[in-house]
């Protein structure tokens, strides 16, 4: 009986981002399927709806002709379905065997645990896949590697029929690829639907045999991969109507001396970073997740060690060993994730404003409280934030009110911000608001703040920067000017080996 | 930004605020009491009864403040007690066998206990340890370290070591006028802490580190070193209680501070200091505290059996982190292990 | 790939060394308390000091209470949960028997069937406590501790209760050769039976999994909350018993004696040095054991050569440190590697 694997119609909204917009395509038994896109394509959306973590709200799933709706994760494993995503889902102090088995332990005749069976069992799994695995070996004694084979040897125990990959190649060194190839192969000519999803164009090429490809939520076209090159694809991810949102802004034209200037910078996640930025310029980073670009923030900012490599500011030598550091000498940060990491969310916006100026608020010993209200209150003008008051909790405001907290923190009075870097500043904000955003980024930068600018909307940062660079597995690929950028080309960069 | 009203700005803020939801419930307490002692026949609103309360409150007073602090920057402190056990150890053995004046006694047992703080701020930043189970652990070694000084000042065998000490006495039990010594201290002292929690830039970076520990560290503030003093002030602290303890009883008790346990967890959680973190101040523990030590002596008053209050005391805690939990509902920092 | 032999995952073990330390420490416990070096014969070495059936008469009957604890306390761990009111249970347990025994003409045999049935509440409210209302377990277990503790005072307003059923102290203080009580044989047996329900039983090691990665368990359909409220009841009766059996051997119900001696903390003492990760998913009771002989070892040796027992207070909070820092060490070697494989 032929497998298929069909998408019909779906669609997935979350509030404010409308995820995925009438997603239809269909998957094959026996074939691998790459599921192509930049971020924000909705990849990930879809595979949470194919694995049962999260239901879509119009359309179907059809599983060889027949639809199926899952209300849990483990609905969709009954079915047949195994996602194998990033993080991994095993008991490192337990056995490879009993990972395998977890939930189907086999038992004696008297009930008790035959552990000689599920060796027997397990040992059987691993040679079919040929692997070199001992099945009595502790989990978290395996490398990364070796821990996705058990994953996938779990989904293949399971006997699913349709197996979808995350990013698999993400950990792996060149002979670990191999082998997970191999083992995709043979998944293959057992008839199973297999779903690869993956940034990596060579891979692509050499492992799947068709692609679909996703832009914004839509799906854009199929391709037979044996029919089609590189720059097809990445014309197929990129090209989208931009309006008026950039033409609109007023931009800085005037730039100072070198304000930021890395070089060879290398950090245990990064290396070889070397860029300038200058007074009034936006310098854009740009690439796929996991290319390193909060990584180089994170060092930029005290907060990651820097194992090589020199940062120097205003013509001086910096070596920042803590946030505090940084701060001090004029280097701000928004960090991607404003809720985990940026603000205090049950203080109050006039605290979160203050934070890292708590002691150029205070006199003496204590906090001096209108000049503490002053602080606020100006940045909130500043920024409009929409609040009646600076001593309302900053969980009740909108994501992009929040974000204006936020910068308004490092751009307040109290702070002398030479270099402001921000990680994902319109990350889940509205429209409107972005535009507003966009624009205080140009006139924070016609105030002479050097500005970073690393954000995963290629849109974004080509038209809001003055210079690209592109990343890519931990070092720069690349650099244009805003002038010379188009998406396709940073796209190919971001792509680039 | 339109200008906030007088109400708006003074005296909502005021009712929405959890204090005066405690305040209403200790007043509802005392009248409930003064109704059911009168029944009886007794008198419960007295001034008798009222000193009563606050004497018992002096020496839970110094463990609440202790632990509140700690548990606003989202840390807790389960050797408190057995540190401060072993600080009025130490009081009892220096003035009793080496034959020290009463306040380098005090001085050198409150360093110790510094030195005790000091080592669980490092096992905590350092080593990474819950701190739950760390200061677990430093509380055996305490305990075990107030038995072996109990020993020295016994010539080899630990037990209470009793002394005669006139200006100790005093600070125990004497009062000035007609307010009692302890009281007063405990009074300045949850002022001082309270304008430090709620008005010092200290306090203030004690409540952001306790609201996000990543977005504090982020946004420059050091959280190690507030930290290291957060513990060390914690063991202080329950080192002043026991200190005030020995000087009260006229000796240093064995089991001194073991009642008092989780009375001071239990006050500041009561209080509003949020388990967790990020929330709450001094005024709150105060109240939480009132409450609980009014509860207590009420319910001897009316002639309940003593040792109910225990146990309603636990039950009273597990009610309090239940609403607590359902207020915040998340996992953090201390709660993280599980 | 190495083999994964019996004898190099021996060799891992964490209770490896212990038992190293263990037997070393008895050795020379037993050499110093004998008194051979100041001109006893050797034999004295087998009936003096730490061998004299006084002495390890005591540390066996000691020891029966700990055991049972450690059963129900390393299971409770290793499935991720904990219960710091198991001194407290045990007490209120001893308490009620005891109130039983005391005021009523029952026959023991019924007290205990009853104290065991309020055991399995202990159990339930527990359960409830972190399935229903999402309590962390170990808040929970600290806030039941006081309420048991409570508890007990208000039966017994801090005094002790004599028993005096004949056959409940006769089981209680018999003893084979004048040393090894029958208690303590009882217990051993307990201590293999968990053991061996751990390793060999699939249940035991659904426990590892649902301690070890709590969500992947789910994932995989193991129900948490139906582990989790098998282990606590299962802590709680032990605790009951290991309490009755205490009482049983000194004549009476003393809560206040259990409370003191604290034994559920050296037994959470044992458990991690032992190997028993307090986050749940490892570790086994044979270690758990060792590591509990080891910390009773070092106790009798101090009082039987006369030094202060607080020492023992001491080591049993500062080895837990220890056994954490090591802790701490492993998982940061084991992070830096992972990060230099990028």
């Amino acid at each position: 009986m032929a497998k298929s694997l069909e998408f019909k119609g779906i669609s997935k909204s979350y509030p404010g981002v409308r995820a995925l917009n009438d997603i239809s395509f269909t998957a094959q038994g026996g074939r691998v399927l790459a599921l192509l896109g930049e971020n924000g394509a909705g990849k990930s959306t879809l595979l949470k709806i194919l694995s049962g973590d999260q239901k879509a709200d119009e359309g179907e799933i059809l599983l060889n002709g027949e639809p199926v709706s899952f209300h849990d994760p483990q609905a969709a494993i009954n079915a047949g379905i195994s996602v194998i995503y990033q993080e991994r889902q095993l008991m490192p102090s337990m056995s490879v065997m009993e990972n395998l088995y977890v939930g189907s332990l086999p038992k004696t005749k008297l009930g008790l645990y035959d552990k000689r069976k599920l060796y027997n069992n397990a040992k059987e799994l691993i040679d079919r896949f040929n692997i070199d695995i001992d099945p009595v070996q502790l989990v978290g004694r395996l490398s990364v590697a070796y821990q996705q084979m058990v994953e996938i040897m779990k989904a293949v125990k399971r006997n699913s029929d349709i197996i979808a990959f995350d990013e698999p190649t993400a950990p792996l060194t060149d002979t670990e690829i191999k082998i997970l190839f191999d083992i995709i192969k043979k998944l293959k000519d057992e008839g199973k639907v297999i779903i690869y999803v993956s940034h990596r164009l060579a891979e692509i090429f050499q492992i799947t045999d068709s692609i679909v490809v996703l832009k914004d939520g839509h799906y854009v076209t199929s391709l037979e991969t044996a029919q089609t090159n590189e720059t097809e694809l990445i014309k197929a991810m990129v090209g989208r109507d931009i309006g008026d949102t950039y033409n609109n802004l007023s931009r800085n034209t005037d730039f100072g001396d070198v304000v930021l200037d890395v070089r060879n910078l290398k950090t245990p996640y990064v290396h070889d970073i070397s860029f300038q930025v200058r007074k009034g310029e936006i310098v854009g980073l740009a690439g796929l997740i996991g290319s390193g670009r909060t990584e180089v923030a994170r060092a930029l900012f005290g907060a990651d060690p820097v194992t090589g490599g020199e940062i120097y500011l205003d013509g001086e030598k910096v070596s920042f060993k803590s946030p505090r550091e940084a701060i001090d000498k004029g280097v701000a940060l928004c960090p991607e994730d404003r809720k985990e990491e940026g603000l205090v969310m049950q203080r109050s916006i006039k605290d979160n404003i203050a934070m890292p100026v708590v002691d150029r608020v205070s006199k003496g010993l204590l906090i001096d409280p209108d000049a503490i209200r002053a602080l606020a209150e100006k940045a909130v003008d500043k920024y409009s934030i929409k609040t009646p008051s600076i001593e309302k909790i900053s969980s009740e405001l909108s994501g992009g009110n929040q974000q204006k907290v936020i910068l308004g923190r490092w751009t307040s009075e109290k702070m002398e911000t030479k270099v402001l870097i921000l990680d994902e500043p319109t990350k889940g904000i509205d429209v409107g608001t972005k535009a507003e955003i966009y624009q205080t980024i140009c006139d924070l930068a016609k105030q002479g703040i050097a500005v970073v600018l690393i954000s995963s909307e290629l849109t974004e940062v080509i038209n809001l920067s003055d210079t690209i660079l592109t990343m890519h597995n931990g070092h720069i690929t690349g650099c244009l000017t805003r002038q010379e950028a188009t998406e396709e080309k940073v796209l190919a960069l971001a792509m680039l080996e | 930004m339109k200008k906030d009203s007088f109400y708006i700005k003074h005296i909502r803020p005021l009712i929405k605020h959890k204090v005066f939801t405690l305040i209403l419930l200790f007043i509802a307490m005392v009248i409930m009491f003064t109704l059911w002692s009168a029944i009886q026949g007794g008198r419960f609103f007295k001034i008798s009864t009222f000193k009563n309360i606050l004497n018992s409150l002096v020496i839970s007073a110094f463990l609440t403040i202790g632990a509140g602090c700690l548990l606003i920057s989202g840390n807790i402190d389960l050797a408190q007690s057995a540190i401060g056990a072993f600080g009025g150890m130490v009081l009892a053995t220096a003035v009793k066998s080496w034959g020290l004046p009463w306040y380098l006694g005090i001085v050198i047992g409150l360093v110790l206990c510094a030195a005790f703080g000091s080592l669980n701020a490092l096992l905590v930043t350092k080593f990474r340890f819950p701190a739950f189970i760390g200061t677990l652990a430093m509380a055996s070694m305490a305990r075990g370290l107030m038995y072996l000084f109990s020993s020295i000042g016994n010539k080899g065998l630990a037990a209470n070591i009793a002394f005669n000490n006139a200006p100790l006495s005093f600070i125990g039990a004497g009062s000035i006028g007609p307010i009692p010594l302890g009281i007063i201290i405990m009074l300045v002292f949850f002022i001082i802490y309270g304008i430090i929690i709620s008005k010092s830039r200290f306090g203030l970076k004690v409540t952001l580190i306790g609201g996000n520990p990543v977005a504090a560290s982020l946004a420059g503030i050091n959280s190690t070193a507030i930290t290291y003093i957060l513990f060390i002030n914690s063991a202080v602290l329950g080192g002043i209680a026991g200190v005030f303890n020995t000087a009260r009883l006229g000796q240093g008790a064995l089991l001194a501070l073991q009642t008092n346990q989780f009375t001071g967890i239990t006050a500041a959680i009561l209080g509003g200091i949020s388990f967790g973190g990020g929330a709450g101040g001094m005024g709150g523990a105060f109240i939480g505290l009132l409450i609980l030590n009014t509860f207590q002596i009420g319910m001897g008053v009316v002639g309940v059996n003593p040792f109910w209050v225990n146990v309603f005391s636990g039950v009273l805690l597990l009610v309090a982190l239940a609403f607590d939990f359902i207020a915040q509902r998340r996992s953090r920092s201390v709660l993280k292990a599980y | 790939m190495r083999k994964e032999t019996f004898v190099r995952r021996l060799l891992r073990d964490k209770a490896s060394p212990l038992l190293g330390v263990l037997i070393v420490l008895t050795i020379i416990t037993m050499i110093l308390s004998s008194g051979i070096l100041h001109g006893e014969q050797i034999s004295a070495l087998f009936t003096k000091g730490f061998m004299s059936s006084g002495n390890l008469l005591s540390v066996f009957y000691n020891l029966v209470i700990q055991c049972l604890m450690l059963c129900g306390i390393s299971m409770i761990l290793i499935g991720g949960n904990i219960d710091l009111s198991v001194a407290g249970q045990a007490a209120l347990s001893t308490m009620v028997f005891g109130w039983f025994c005391k005021n009523t003409s029952m026959a023991w045999p019924l007290a205990l069937v009853i104290t065991l049935a309020m055991a399995v509440c202990f159990g339930l409210i527990n359960t409830f406590l972190v399935n229903k209302l999402k309590f962390p377990p170990f808040i929970a277990t600290i806030g039941m501790a006081s309420v048991y503790r409570g508890l007990c005072n208000v039966i017994t307003t801090g005094n002790n209760i004599q028993i005096s059923r004949a056959t409940f102290i006769t089981i209680g203080n018999t003893s084979i050769a004048g040393i090894l009580p029958a208690t303590f044989v009882f217990a051993l047996l307990l201590i293999i039976i968990y053991q061996f329900v751990l390793s060999k039983t699939t249940f035991g090691r659904t426990i590892y999994m649902a301690g070890g990665n709590p969500n992947a368990a789910r994932l995989s359909g193991i129900k948490l909350n139906k582990v989790r409220l098998i282990l606590f009841i299962n802590n709680s009766i032990l605790a009951a018993i290991g309490g009755l059996l205490w009482s049983a051997q000194i004549k009476m119900a003393s809560p206040t004696a259990i409370i003191s001696a604290a034994p559920d903390m050296r037994v959470i003492s044992a458990a991690i040095l032992g190997g028993v990760s307090f986050i749940g998913g490892s570790g086994n009771i044979v270690g758990a054991f060792i590591a509990l002989l080891l910390l009773n070892v070092f106790d009798n040796m101090l009082k039987v050569l006369n030094v202060q027992s607080y020492w023992n207070v001491f080591a049993t909070g500062f080895l837990l440190a220890v056994a954490l820092i090591i802790d701490y060490i492993n998982v940061e070697r084991r992070r830096k590697s992972l990060l230099l494989n990028r």
